[in-house]
């Protein structure tokens, strides 16, 4: 056991950090779903290193589970993004300031 | 120590393109050196014993989304240079989240000390980690799979052109 | 799982199961599909019936076990559901035949059977309360099956909304029983120990429930309401299966009642049995005389509670449901028939009919038997189960206390009286729609094909076998001789004592030929009242309005809801002129003083003027994000206090 844990708690929790900061700062949609699936990834991180002293592996199966509804979730985001460009000609999220017309 | 060196090789694959997509403005170049970043998680996976999830991430993630939000950027941004680039807004407060939350979370890490193994290293885990599939995780499984097949027809259906 | 689990699952799935299945063929080879399902439900109901009580449990949360179980007294009850249900299908083919939404409407048709299952199977009172609100949405939902019509779908929405100030109450009565008396079981219903007036209040909450869904004074006007949706829906829905339910909750829930809350059922449910009697008899739509004359027959049984003797209101709910969705499904095929005879006019008013006995002469049978049934002429099932309910109220009245027997004897009074009243209007309804000329033109010729045999004869020949005295009791005029009492009731009936038994049977008769002769008297061919049924666009009489709009209970609702707008714009005027004027007063006060006191303060304090507006102006800056438009900025705020309170608690 070379690498203690705390190192791969410590990577996630940087990974975690530019997930919030990719979603606060740009204004394209597309990065904030890079935002999001940064953080999506660190929880994974976080799950696997924990599993790694569990012997039933519940962490490793869980992250699965969330990276399969992470791709779900893509795809309904990127239908959605294209139906708003569709409508509004833009991406950005500082000019959709409207639920509805 | 070989692991050591390992791990800090494969960190610094995936923090170094997390920083370069802080930066920059294209998008595109963020995509890719998010794919990167994930390679290097996909190791990191390996490392901790973890193959089945390692393959997973470098299929889906690596694979399946990148290509999607490439998609996404393509069929959203005009093909000129122009399009592709996006602008940053809120630095300050961004930053203040940022530095806070990382403070927090390493003071919280570095704090909770060591945590002792259970001793119980696992072999050949892709073959347990099937078998807990099919076993005790059965109806989530099939539940999974049932989501997956509702969001791929709702997204087909949402990115449908619609009459009106 | 054991084989009782599967078989309440069996029978909770078959009907969802028949509609799913029949949407993957066309619509005009389906027919079949759903109730051979039925069928199936039917039979392992009846076959289960020798191994009751099964019982089905699992882990809801912490501690509360929900439970669904098949007793003795359910399993009768979904016995009757099915076959009410696989009728109502068949007869549907015909009915919808010609809508385009007719798979929509299976599905939804199942979807309230399978609640319908579910309420009576429930044994928790929680799990009892979900279906209950389900059986409530599925029955909006059937309602306002035609949603494109505005009217229609406001009525569905007016039933709905009825039900739910009902439900309202009903949900505290459950709270009531299960978070203070512990009693969440509901097949097996003790007497709870605690406060006597609380547990009064909770009986009376559960009572205004079961008003609410079993249409009983104040709550009746949805049923008319209701009316708005399908004829076959009617006939299930409110005829045989979801209008029982209150009464069904109540006779489960029989031990608990304190005296008072039976008294107050007993009041209310001869009320509701007058009144909708009464209106009945002015309904002019041939649905508004059998809604009201449901009314008036949940009345009945809600009586039979209050009263003590729910073995002969459950007695009645059986043969209600057989002889009303009769009557309801031979309504649906003169409507359909005057539909295709004649577009042009009111398919469903009666004025617009008459003769139809030559037309359609197995619905005339059946309107013939099942309104028997209903008028509670000897030789029908309707005479025994009222004749039961009748007896029970003597017996009752008979036993009160002196101060309190004057109510007893005018509960009874109102009892006979309404037994007098639905011979007159059931005789007047089938003269009117089936003997005399026609009133109206019919406009295209008519094939033979008006009576299908499979889809409709079949559903009808069931009902009116079920209506007539051998197909439930063993003796003629016997009102205890139902052949299910002793496999419900294990127990030893109430005795009766002979003359008074006599006497009933005797008043009941008389009652009700007497009833038959005014009818015939007043509305046969010929005669002056029917020669003024000419004219279907005659307003009615200030009088007849309210006899027709049923004692103008909605304008009651609408006078209330008047009332609260009332309030609310009395308390606005009060706001904007009262209130306001004081705040306003008050401001030029104080600007007046603020002018004096300034000329010192402008030199004085102006400097923290100024910082405090410029503080606040920054501040105003930032929690101006908070209600921007950008989901960014509330990100990056809501962020920001989570970090202040994270290290807040941590260091």
């Amino acid at each position: 056991m070379a690498v203690p844990l705390s190192y791969y708690l410590l990577l996630a929790a940087f990974i975690f950090c530019a997930g919030i900061l990719l979603v606060l700062i740009k204004k394209s949609a597309v990065f904030v779903l890079l935002g999001i699936e940064l953080m999506l990834n660190a929880a994974n991180l976080n799950l696997v290193a924990f599993s790694k002293f569990d012997p039933k592996l519940s962490g490793q199966v869980f992250a699965v589970f969330s990276v399969v509804l992470a791709a779900g979730e893509v795809a309904i985001a990127l239908a959605i993004l294209i139906n708003i460009y569709r409508r509004y000609d833009t991406t950005s999220l500082d000019k959709l300031d409207q639920l509805k017309n | 120590m070989s692991l050591d060196v390992l791990f800090f090789g494969f960190g610094a694959m995936v923090v170094i393109p997390l920083i370069y997509m802080i930066f920059t403005r294209n998008i595109i170049r963020a995509v890719f050196a998010f794919t990167i970043s994930l390679l290097g998680l996909a190791a990191i996976y390996v490392l901790l014993n973890a193959d089945l999830m390692a393959v997973v991430q470098i299929l889906i993630y690596a694979g399946g989304i990148v290509v999607l939000l490439i998609f996404g950027v393509m069929l959203t941004k005009r093909t000129s240079e122009a399009g592709v680039y996006t602008d940053h807004h809120q630095v300050v407060i961004g930053s203040f989240v940022f530095i806070g939350m990382l403070v927090f979370l390493v003071t919280g890490i570095l704090q909770a000390g060591q945590v002792k193994s259970a001793g119980v290293e696992v072999e050949n885990q892709i073959a347990q980690v099937g078998v807990l599939y099919l076993t005790d995780h059965l109806v989530a499984f099939e539940l999974v799979a049932f989501l997956l097949l509702v969001a791929l027809v709702g997204a087909a259906f949402l990115a449908k052109k619609s009459d009106h | 799982m054991d084989s009782g689990a599967l078989y309440i699952i069996l029978l909770m799935v078959l009907p969802i199961l028949a509609a799913v299945i029949s949407t993957f063929f066309p619509a005009r080879e389906s027919y079949m599909i759903t109730p051979m399902f039925h069928v199936i439900g039917i039979v392992s109901a009846y076959l289960v019936m020798d191994y009751v009580p099964i019982e089905t449990h699992w882990h809801w949360a912490a501690n509360i076990e929900f439970a669904m179980t098949l007793d003795r007294f359910n399993v009768v009850l979904v016995a009757l559901v099915y076959t009410i249900s696989s009728l109502v299908h068949l007869f549907s083919f015909h009915y919808m035949k010609d809508d385009p939404d007719i798979k929509r409407y299976y599905l939804k048709l199942a979807f309230f059977t399978v609640s319908m299952l579910g309420l009576l199977m429930a044994d928790h009172l929680v799990l009892l309360f979900v279906f209950w609100e389900l059986v409530g949405f599925s029955s909006y939902l059937l309602i306002g099956f035609w949603f494109k019509d505005k009217e229609k779908s406001t009525s569905a929405r007016h039933a709905f909304m009825i039900n739910r100030v009902a439900d309202a109450a009903l949900l505290i009565g459950v709270i009531l029983l299960v978070a203070v008396f512990d009693t969440s079981k509901v097949s097996d219903v003790e007497l709870p120990e605690g406060n006597p007036v609380l547990l009064t209040f909770a009986g009376l909450m559960l009572a205004v429930g079961a008003f609410g869904k079993s249409a009983q004074f104040p709550f009746f006007g949805w049923l008319n309401k209701a009316m708005a949706g399908p004829t076959p829906v009617s006939a299930l829905i409110h005829a045989a299966t979801m209008v029982t339910a209150g009464v069904y909750l109540l006779a489960r829930f029989q031990p608990l009642l304190t005296p008072d809350v039976m008294m107050v059922m007993a009041m209310v449910g001869c009320a509701t049995a007058l009144i909708a009697g009464v209106s009945a008899l002015f309904q002019n739509d041939i649905k508004g005389v059998l809604a009201y004359s449901t009314i008036s027959q949940l009345g009945y049984m809600m009586l039979g509670i209050g009263v003590g003797d729910y073995k002969a209101s459950i007695f009645h709910l059986w043969t209600h449901a057989f002889f009303k969705a009769g009557l309801f499904l031979a309504a649906g095929s003169v409507i359909h028939f005057m539909h295709k005879a004649n577009s042009g006019v009111d398919a469903q008013d009666m004025r617009n009919m008459g003769g139809l006995s030559k037309h359609l002469p197995f619905t005339f049978v059946t309107f013939l038997v099942c309104g028997a049934a209903l008028s509670g002429l000897p030789f029908t099932s309707g005479f025994l189960s009222k004749e039961g309910i009748l007896l029970a109220t003597v017996l009752w009245a008979n036993k009160l206390s002196p101060e309190q027997a004057w109510i007893g004897y005018s509960i009874l009074g109102a009892g006979f009286f309404t037994a007098l009243l639905t011979p007159i209007y059931v005789s007047r309804q089938i003269l009117l729609v089936f003997f005399g000329k026609v009133r109206t033109i019919f406009q295209t010729n008519l094939s033979n094909k008006v009576e299908p045999v499979i889809c409709v004869i079949v559903p009808l020949m069931v009902l009116v076998g079920g209506s007539v005295w051998f197909s439930v009791s063993n003796g003629i005029f016997d009102a205890h001789g139902w052949r299910l009492y002793s496999y419900l009731f294990p127990g030893r009936l109430v005795a009766i004592p002979e003359d008074i038994g006599h006497r009933v049977f005797v008043a009941s008769l008389i009652l009700v030929f007497a009833g038959v002769s005014i009818g015939y008297f007043l509305f046969r061919p010929g005669s002056k009242k029917v020669a003024l049924y000419k004219d279907s666009n005659v307003v009615p009489g200030s009088i007849n309005g309210f006899w027709q709009e049923g004692w103008y209970v909605d304008r009651v609702y609408g006078v209330l809801n008047r009332g609260f707008l009332w309030t609310s714009n009395v308390t606005f005027w009060l706001d904007k002129q009262v209130v306001d004027k004081v705040v306003n007063g008050l401001g030029i006060g104080a600007v007046i003083i603020a002018k004096v006191t300034g000329v010192f303060d402008r030199y004085i304090i102006d400097g923290l003027v100024n910082f405090a507006a410029s503080f606040f102006s920054g501040l105003g800056n930032i929690l101006k994000r908070l209600q921007a438009p950008l989901v960014q900025a509330q990100v990056a705020i809501a962020m920001v206090v989570v970090i202040v309170f994270m290290f807040w608690f941590l260091f």
